[in-house]
Formats: structure tokens, sequence, C-alpha cells
């Protein structure tokens, strides 16, 4: 059979591929702290028709060959991990990271990474994600407080209806030898793998670790007339391997109309 | 009278053999660095052909991620696999477990001296590939070229592998690399689709042809013997 229709439906895969990451990235336009995907490709193996320096019946020896291409494959999705922009929303629990660096939470007795700054209160009065994972390390805000203080450097301070502040504690950074190797759970969590290596932890401002800024939000960093031009790409491109298949599809039937 | 069917068959398989290949780059129309392929014909009374890779740098977009790297001039990037020294302009790199630069495959990509470890956050390369981590030279990234070109094998996963004698490679004339930017694919998707009709036309009148012979053929086996 054509091994140009292989090709070509590899090229298609290849690009529905790119418009599930694609559109996955557009719906995550609004989502605090979300880092936009973006997928790789390589090329699949070549067949060697007739090998380079081989010497033909003729007594020829031919120069370079045939390589014939079977297609293209995926190799990665990966997050880019540029700064999303700020917003500012004067909530005293929402904390952006002005630079590298994540959160470290603790989710169903494992602890995860985030980017998304969006804490609030428990009833406790621990430190949590909206979805009631805890800050590490954890701290307890006293429940006669009225209002907290966290500077750049991560020290978080309380005051009470007195105003006279105490210190809480103080919010760590983790950073990792290769963000783009974490393993990305949803819920704007990661989890470390093997190829993102351990979690460095440093305070905020040190090693390379960014700053916090205080009633500020990290927003997605999915840039939409980027991800719209990438779209378009892929649909021309889709279109493209499609119309490649249509050929293959008649030369098939231009042979098999040989015999009458 | 049928050898005439046979160079039509033959000339028929070479069409194949151009749409397989036109296949391949319109797949790898989004592939990163991919270099398209040719096929040329040496002589047309005997059909000799094989196939090229043109190596003409593609256009090179933004993409922010800091370990991406393109090469805007001819030349490869060196990188170490089990199998033995590939070469790529594929440069969408990572850091493995160790801080290690590495392709996606986890293959390590090779400095001037060797392997390029990173510790560090603040990673900036040199247009010359010279990379600083934070202030501190940590290495050169190696970018070489080829007298002979031809002489580069594809073996897809964007890897080149050199078949030709002696060691080949030699420090690229000219070194710029960008980083945050990956180069593109060199195919152009209008040129294939109109090699592709070529291809497509071509094949369809060696068919026509096929029939036409096919037609003859059979007027001479049914009717020839009814003119005497």
């Amino acid at each position: 059979m054509l091994r140009g229709l292989w090709s070509a439906a590899s090229g298609m895969t290849a690009q529905k591929m790119t418009i599930d990451v694609i559109a996955n990235n557009l719906a995550n336009v609004n989502t605090v702290g979300f880092k936009r995907s973006r997928t790789d490709f390589q090329d699949l193996m070549y067949q060697t028709l007739s090998q380079a320096g081989s010497v033909t019946s003729a007594g020829n020896q031919i120069p370079t060959g045939i390589q014939i291409g079977m297609g293209t494959m995926p190799v990665g999705v990966q997050k880019i991990f540029m700064q999303g922009d700020f917003k500012e929303t004067k909530n005293q629990l929402d904390l952006a990271i002005e630079g590298e660096g994540f959160f470290k939470v603790i989710s169903n007795e494992e602890e995860l990474y985030t980017r998304a700054g969006n804490f609030k209160l428990d009833t406790d009065g621990n430190i949590v994600t909206p979805n009631g994972d805890k800050l590490q390390p954890g701290m307890t805000i006293p429940s006669e407080t009225v209002s907290i203080k966290i500077d750049k450097t991560g020290t978080v301070t309380a005051f009470d209806s007195s105003g006279a502040g105490t210190t809480i504690g103080v919010i760590e950074l983790y950073n990792f030898p290769n963000p783009a190797g974490l393993f990305s759970m949803g819920h704007n969590l990661y989890r470390p793998t093997d190829a993102s290596g351990e979690a460095v932890s440093g305070s905020p401002g040190s090693d390379g670790l960014g700053t916090i800024v205080q009633g500020f939000l990290e927003m997605s960093n999915v840039d939409v007339v980027e991800e719209m031009v990438s779209m378009i790409i892929a649909q021309r491109a889709y279109e493209i391997n499609s119309k490649a298949i249509q050929t293959a599809d008649n030369m098939m039937q231009l042979a098999n109309n040989l015999k009458r | 009278m049928i050898s005439g069917i046979y160079k039509l068959v033959d000339g028929s398989l070479v069409q194949k053999l151009r749409f397989d290949n036109i296949s391949n780059n319109l797949a790898n129309v989004s592939t990163t660095a991919f270099k398209r392929d040719i096929i040329s014909f040496n002589q047309i009374p005997t059909m000799d052909y094989f196939s090229e890779t043109d190596f003409q740098p593609g256009p090179i977009t933004y993409t922010g991620n800091k370990l991406d790297l393109a090469l805007v001039d001819h030349g490869f990037f060196k990188i170490r696999t089990p199998r033995g020294i590939r070469y790529t302009r594929d440069g969408s790199f990572a850091l493995n477990a160790e801080g290690v630069l590495v392709t996606h495959r986890g293959d390590t990509v090779l400095g001037e001296q060797g392997p390029v470890r990173i510790e560090g956050s603040d990673i900036s390369i040199k247009v010359d590939g010279e990379i600083v981590v934070d202030g501190q030279t940590a290495g050169k990234i190696a970018v070489v070229d080829f007298e002979n070109r031809g002489a580069l094998r594809k073996e897809g996963q964007s890897y080149f592998r050199y078949t030709g004698e002696g060691k080949g490679e030699a420090p690229a004339a000219r070194v710029e690399i960008r980083q945050n930017y990956l180069e593109r694919s060199n195919v152009n998707p209008t040129e294939e689709m109109i090699k592709m009709l070529e291809a497509y036309r071509a094949f369809e009148s060696t068919q026509k042809a096929i029939q036409c012979i096919d037609e003859i053929t059979r007027r001479l086996v049914n009717d020839a013997a009814l003119l005497q």
C-alpha cells in the first residue's frame, strides 16, 4: 500500500493533538496560575530503499540513495513556565510569585506544588487553597486577627484589632532543576518526577527564587492571539494532510481501474 | 510491445515514491527543525533517482522557553545517544534530574567540553553558544557542520547520522544561536501541494498510457487475425 497514506495519517493525528492542547490552553485563559502547554513533534523513522554507496547492476555507485520518511509523531507536551500577567485583587491572601518558584501544599497527604496563589483561611485558621489543601510550611492565623501582612520575602505578620503585629511564620518557595518535567495533576497542582528533579526550598527572593506579592494574583500565561494563530496553522496543516490522503485514495483508485 | 508497459510501470512507481515523499514532508509541516526531502533524477532515460535533504534553515519563531535554542545559520547540535553520536537542529532541550542538558528523548546534548551541567535558575545562552548560569560560565554548546552534508542520513526523531568517511564534522563556520526561539520546519506547504498535484497527474498519465498499450495489445490479439 501507499506509504504516503500512513504518513499523512500520522500528520493528521499530530495536528489533532495540537488542537487538543490549544483547546485546553484556551479553556484555561482565565485560570489563576495556569501555564500553557505546547506540543513538540519529531519525524518518524526512515525507510531506506536504496543504500547510498551501494553499486547498481550497471556498475554505477549510487551517490545518495533513497530514504523515504514515514511521517511524524508527537514527542512531548511541554509546559511553558513563563510568567503570567498580574491582576490586582487587594485580597490579603492572594499571593503572586514574581519570578520563579512554587508554593508547596499538602493534598491527600502528598506534597504537591502550585503557582496559583488564591489562598483562603479555613475554620482552624490554616492557609489553604480553594480545594482545602494546606500551604506548607503550615501556620495558623490567630482567630483575633483583623489583617494579615505578607512581605516580599514571605514573612507573615498578623495584626489584631489593637494594631499590634506578631510574626506567624515564613512562606517558603520551592524550585526544580527542570520545571518542564513536572507532572500536571490538574487543580493547578504539580507533582515532582524524576525528570523535574527534587524540590529545592528557599526563602522568597533568594537563590534565584521569585518574590511574593500580596494582593495580586498571577493569571494564566496563555496568549489568546498566539493560540489563535497556532490553531489556524494546525487546522490548515490538518487539512493539507487530509488532501494527501485523498490523493493517495485517488491514486489507488487509478491503479485499481487498470484492470477493466 | 510489452516492454513499453514495464517502462510505464517503473514510471508510475517513481510517481508513487514521489508522492510518499511529499506526504512525509506534509506530515512534518509542524515538526521542529524538520528538513524537507526531495526526490531528484539523475538522467531521464535511465530513471536514476535518489532522495536529497534540503538543509536550508527553516523560519525561527519565539517560544519564550529559555531552553529552546535555534540555529540561525547552517550547523548542527551534537547529541550523545545510546547508538552513538547523532546530529540535530531541533533545539528544544530540557534538563534531566541531574541538571544535565538533554533532548526530549533524554539524550545528552554535548558542549565543546562534553555534557553541559546547569545548576542555577538564571540561564542565559549567548549567540556563540556560551552558557552563563547565575553569572558563571557553565560551558559552551558545540555547533558543528559538515563539508559533505550529503553524507548525513536521516534517522527519525530529528536525528542525522554521518555515514561518510572520517569524522566529517568541523566547527560550524558561523554560529548564531538564539535562545527562546525554535526553528520551524522548512517545508513550504504550497510548493508541496503543487508537487503533489504534479506527481498525481503524472501517475494518472502513466496509468492512461498503460491502458492504451493494453488496448493496442487487445486489438492486436483479437482483431489482427480478422484482417487476413
